[in-house]
């Protein structure tokens, strides 16, 4: 159940066909802003994922 | 505070879910800035090449790709209108799946995790590992 001050992480992935599903990830608090550790927590996936799509070019490999 | 969302502590409830009206919204943190569109705005450009290169290579149909996107965002923010203290992790992910499904789209994954931020305690227990 919700409460005040919490924090919902959560992922949603519909699919407009079977196998064939967008992949969503987003951070929300509850009756506040975050405190300093998930602040400091989002930002760092948050250029995780920032310095990953910037590696999105034609030719780049996994490894 | 209570602690939510504690997954090794989850324990079902068979019956039917009470009656439960929205009220009001408090103040909800966006800490990935998809209400002010931030996200949304560089997903879309993302996903945007994704498509035209999946159009290129003839693997998937980029118009799969779009409209699976335009499920899922609709889904989130469903889901971020339910967020209230008192809704349960039921109410929360009815309402997120109603945006899509209504709409044709199909369901693939969903992960919800809640817990207090001043005490957080959202941890799971893989099987066979207790000390996990």
């Amino acid at each position: 159940m919700t409460g005040h001050r919490d924090v919902v992480t959560c992922e949603i992935s519909a699919a407009a066909a079977p196998d064939y599903a967008d992949q969503l990830l987003r951070t929300f608090t509850v009756g506040g802003p975050p405190t300093a550790l998930y602040a400091e927590l989002h930002a760092v996936a948050e250029a995780a994922v920032d310095a990953i799509a910037r590696k999105l070019v034609p030719g780049t490999r996994a490894a | 505070m209570s602690v939510h969302g504690s997954w090794h502590r989850r324990r079902a409830e068979p019956g039917p879910l009470p009656a439960w009206s929205p009220g009001p919204r408090p103040e909800l943190g966006d800490i990935g800035g998809i209400m002010a569109g931030q996200r949304w705005t560089d997903d879309g450009h993302l996903i945007a090449a994704l498509s035209e290169a999946f159009r290129e290579a003839g693997a998937v149909p980029g118009e799969f790709v779009e409209a699976a996107q335009a499920a899922s965002r609709g889904a989130i923010a469903a889901l971020a209108e339910a967020l209230r203290p008192g809704a349960t992790d039921h109410q929360v992910l009815a309402l997120a799946e109603q945006a899509y499904v209504a709409q044709g789209g199909l369901h693939q994954i969903h992960y919800l995790g809640i817990t207090a931020m001043d005490d957080p305690a959202l941890g799971c227990r893989l099987s066979g590992r207790p000390d996990a």
